[in-house]
C-alpha cells in the first residue's frame, strides 16, 4: 500500500502540488490524468522518491519513504521514464538485466532468478527478436517497450509509470496492458499511470484521479467517467461510448470535419 | 546450457591468452635481434595497453566518443606534467603522482560534467590541446624548458626517462590491478554509464559513484600518458577494441594494441615524433568526425 498525506510542492514560487491525499492499495491500477502541467509527472516524482523537497508525507507499506535506503527504495519502488540510457551499445538483455541490480550482491553476477524474470519480460513485450540487438539500433517503439520492461523487470511492490504508452504502437500497447494486467494480479504489487492517453487509462485503470492546478479535482471509478469531466478539467468536447468487450469508457473527440 | 557457455567462455580466454604469449615471444625475440625495442618498452606497451583498456570500460567509450587524447584529459594531464618537470625534473614519479591528483580534481569539477553532454565532449580536448600547444611553443622559444627529453616524456611516454626496472613493474602492476578490479566491478560500471540514475539501483549515491570514477579516469590517464603518451590516438580505431567487452575479447585487444604501439615506436626511430603525432591526432579527429556525420551506422561497438 502507497498512501501520499498532504503531499505538497513548491518550485521558484509556484506550487505545484497542494495537500494530494490519497492511498492506492494492494492489486489496484491507479490512473492519473489532467492537462499539461496539472502536476501529474511531479506527483510521481514525489512517490517514486525522485524529488525530495516536498511538504508531508509518502508511505508505503505505513512506513515513510525518506526512511528507506536507497538500495530498498529501488527494490519497493520501480519508476519508467522516458530518458534513454547515455550508453546505448549494450544489447537489449544486457540492458535489462540490469534492472535487476538492487537483487544482485555488489561485485556479485546476477543470479539464475534474474536471468530467468528477464527472459519473461522480454517475452512478454514481444522482445525476443531484438534480444541481442544493441539499444542504439532499435526503433523508437521497440525502445520504448525496453524502457517499460525495464521498470517491470525489477518486480517492485510499487510500479509507476509516466505516460508509458508513448511511441507505442497498436499491438504494443495490448503488450502493456496485459503486462500491467498480470502484474498486479496476485494482489501483491500496485500500479500507478500517469499518461495523457486517456483511452488506455479508462481501458486498463480500476481508478482514476483527476488532477487539477496541483489538487486531487476527481476519485472516480471509470465507469463513472462522463464527458462534462473532459469539458470542465480539459476544455475540451468529446462524447463517450463503452468497449463493448469490457463495458469500459471510450473517449472520443469530435474531429471538424 | 550455462556450463557449455561457460566452457566456450574459458576456452576463448584460453585462446587469447596463448594468441597473447606468442605475440609476446614474438616481440621478445624481435627485440634480441633488433636493438629497437627494450623490454622496458615492451612493459611500457602492455601496460599501456591494459590501461587503455580498462580507460574505455570507465569512459564507456565507443567509436562517437572522444578518447582520452580527444576529451582533454592527456592535454591537462600533459600540460601538468610540464610544468611540474620545470620545477621538479629529476623527479618523474613524483610529477606524475601530483598531477594524478590535480588531474583528480579537474576531472570532477570539469571533464566529467562536461563530457556528460555529447555536444560539449569535445569542446574541453580541443580548447586544452590549443592552451597545450602555446604553453609549450613558449616554453621551448623562451628556452624555460630544463631538458629536451623530458619534454617529449608526458607525449611519447616515460619510456626514455632513466626510470628504475621495478619503477616499471609497479606501473604494470598497477595497470593489470586496475583492469581486474574493473573486471570485478564491471555491472556497476555499465550502469554509471547508463548515467546518474542508473548508478542508484546499486544503493551507491551518484556523487559517490561519480567521485571515484573520477579518482580511476585521472589515474588511467595519468598511466596512459606515463606508458604510451599520445602514441594511443589512433587506438579506438582498431577494429578489435570496442567488439567485445569480455575478457578473451579485451585480452585479443590488448594483444593488438602492444603490437600497434611497437609498430609506432619503430615509426618513431625513422621519423619525427612531432609529426608523427601530430598526424595521428589528425586522422583521429578526421575518423571521429566520419563516424559522426558521414557514417552514422559503422558497426565497430562493444
Amino acid at each position: 500500500m502507497i498512501e501520499s498525506r498532504k503531499l505538497s510542492i513548491e518550485k521558484e514560487g509556484k506550487e505545484i502540488l497542494s495537500d494530494i491525499s490519497t492511498t492506492i492499495r494492494e492489486g489496484e491500477i491507479l490512473g492519473i490524468i489532467g492537462r499539461a502541467g496539472s502536476g501529474k509527472s511531479m506527483f510521481l516524482r514525489c512517490l517514486s522518491a525522485d524529488e525530495w523537497s516536498f511538504q508531508g508525507e509518502v508511505l508505503i507499506n505505513r512506513r515513510p519513504v525518506r526512511s528507506f535506503g536507497r538500495k530498498l527504495l529501488r527494490k519497493t519502488i520501480s519508476c519508467s521514464h522516458h530518458y534513454k540510457p547515455g550508453y546505448l551499445d549494450d544489447s537489449v538483455y544486457n540492458y535489462l538485466i540490469m534492472s535487476r541490480t538492487p537483487y544482485k550482491k555488489l561485485f556479485n553476477p546476477f543470479g539464475e532468478e534474474d536471468r530467468l524474470i528477464t527472459e519473461e519480460y522480454i517475452e512478454q513485450f514481444d522482445l525476443t527478436e531484438y534480444r541481442n540487438t544493441p539499444l542504439r539500433y532499435c526503433a523508437s517503439d521497440v525502445m520504448a517497450r525496453v524502457m517499460l520492461a525495464f521498470a517491470f523487470i525489477r518486480k517492485a511492490p510499487v510500479l509507476l509509470l509516466d505516460n508509458p504508452t508513448c511511441n507505442l504502437s497498436i499491438s504494443s500497447l495490448l503488450h502493456l496492458q496485459r503486462s500491467i494486467m498480470r502484474y498486479v494480479i496476485n494482489g501483491e504489487n500496485q500500479c500507478i499511470i500517469v499518461s495523457h492517453d486517456l483511452n488506455f487509462i479508462t481501458q486498463t485503470a480500476d481508478r482514476i484521479i483527476v488532477l487539477d492546478n496541483g489538487m486531487i479535482a476527481e476519485d472516480l471509478n471509470p465507469g463513472d467517467i462522463t464527458a462534462d469531466i473532459f469539458q470542465q478539467y480539459f476544455d475540451t468536447e468529446v462524447f463517450i461510448s463503452r468497449n463493448i468487450y469490457n463495458g469500459k469508457p471510450s473517449i472520443h473527440l469530435y474531429t471538424e470535419n | 546450457m550455462s556450463r557449455t557457455s561457460s566452457n566456450h567462455q574459458s576456452s576463448g580466454e584460453l585462446k587469447a591468452l596463448i594468441l597473447f604469449s606468442m605475440i609476446l615471444l614474438f616481440v621478445l625475440a624481435f627485440a634480441m635481434v633488433y636493438s629497437y625495442i627494450s623490454l622496458l618498452v615492451i612493459l611500457m606497451s602492455i601496460a599501456g595497453a591494459v590501461s587503455y583498456i580498462s580507460w574505455s570500460r570507465v569512459s564507456n567509450s565507443d567509436s562517437h566518443s572522444p578518447d582520452y587524447i580527444q576529451s582533454g584529459e592527456a592535454g591537462a594531464a600533459s600540460l601538468l606534467l610540464v610544468m611540474l618537470f620545470i620545477y621538479i625534473p629529476s623527479w618523474p614519479v613524483v610529477a606524475a603522482v601530483i598531477t594524478t591528483f590535480l588531474l583528480f580534481i579537474l576531472e570532477y569539477m570539469i571533464f566529467i560534467p562536461a563530457t556528460g553532454n555529447r555536444k560539449t565532449r569535445f569542446l574541453p580536448g580541443i580548447i586544452i590541446m590549443v592552451v597545450l600547444a602555446v604553453f609549450i611553443f613558449y616554453i621551448v622559444r623562451e628556452g624555460v624548458y630544463p631538458g629536451k627529453i623530458l619534454l617529449w616524456a608526458p607525449f611519447l611516454g616515460f619510456s626514455d626517462l632513466s626510470l628504475s626496472f621495478n619503477a616499471i613493474l609497479v606501473i604494470t602492476g598497477i595497470s593489470v590491478l586496475l583492469y581486474i578490479l574493473l573486471l570485478i566491478v564491471n555491472h556497476e560500471m555499465k550502469l554509471h554509464g547508463y548515467g546518474l540514475n542508473y548508478i542508484e539501483l546499486t544503493g551507491i549515491h551518484p556523487t559517490l559513484a561519480s567521485f571515484i570514477l573520477s579518482a580511476v579516469r585521472s589515474l588511467l590517464a595519468v598511466l596512459l600518458l606515463v606508458t604510451i603518451g599520445w602514441t594511443g590516438a589512433l587506438l579506438k580505431y582498431l577494429p578489435v577494441i570496442h567488439r567485445s567487452p569480455t575478457p578473451a575479447g579485451e585480452i585479443t585487444a590488448i594483444s593488438i594494441i602492444v603490437i600497434f604501439l611497437l609498430g609506432i615506436y619503430i615509426t618513431l626511430v625513422y621519423l619525427p615524433a612531432g609529426i608523427v603525432l601530430a598526424l595521428m591526432i589528425l586522422l583521429s579527429y578526421i575518423f571521429t568526425y566520419m563516424k559522426i556525420y558521414l557514417f552514422p551506422r559503422w558497426k565497430v561497438y562493444r
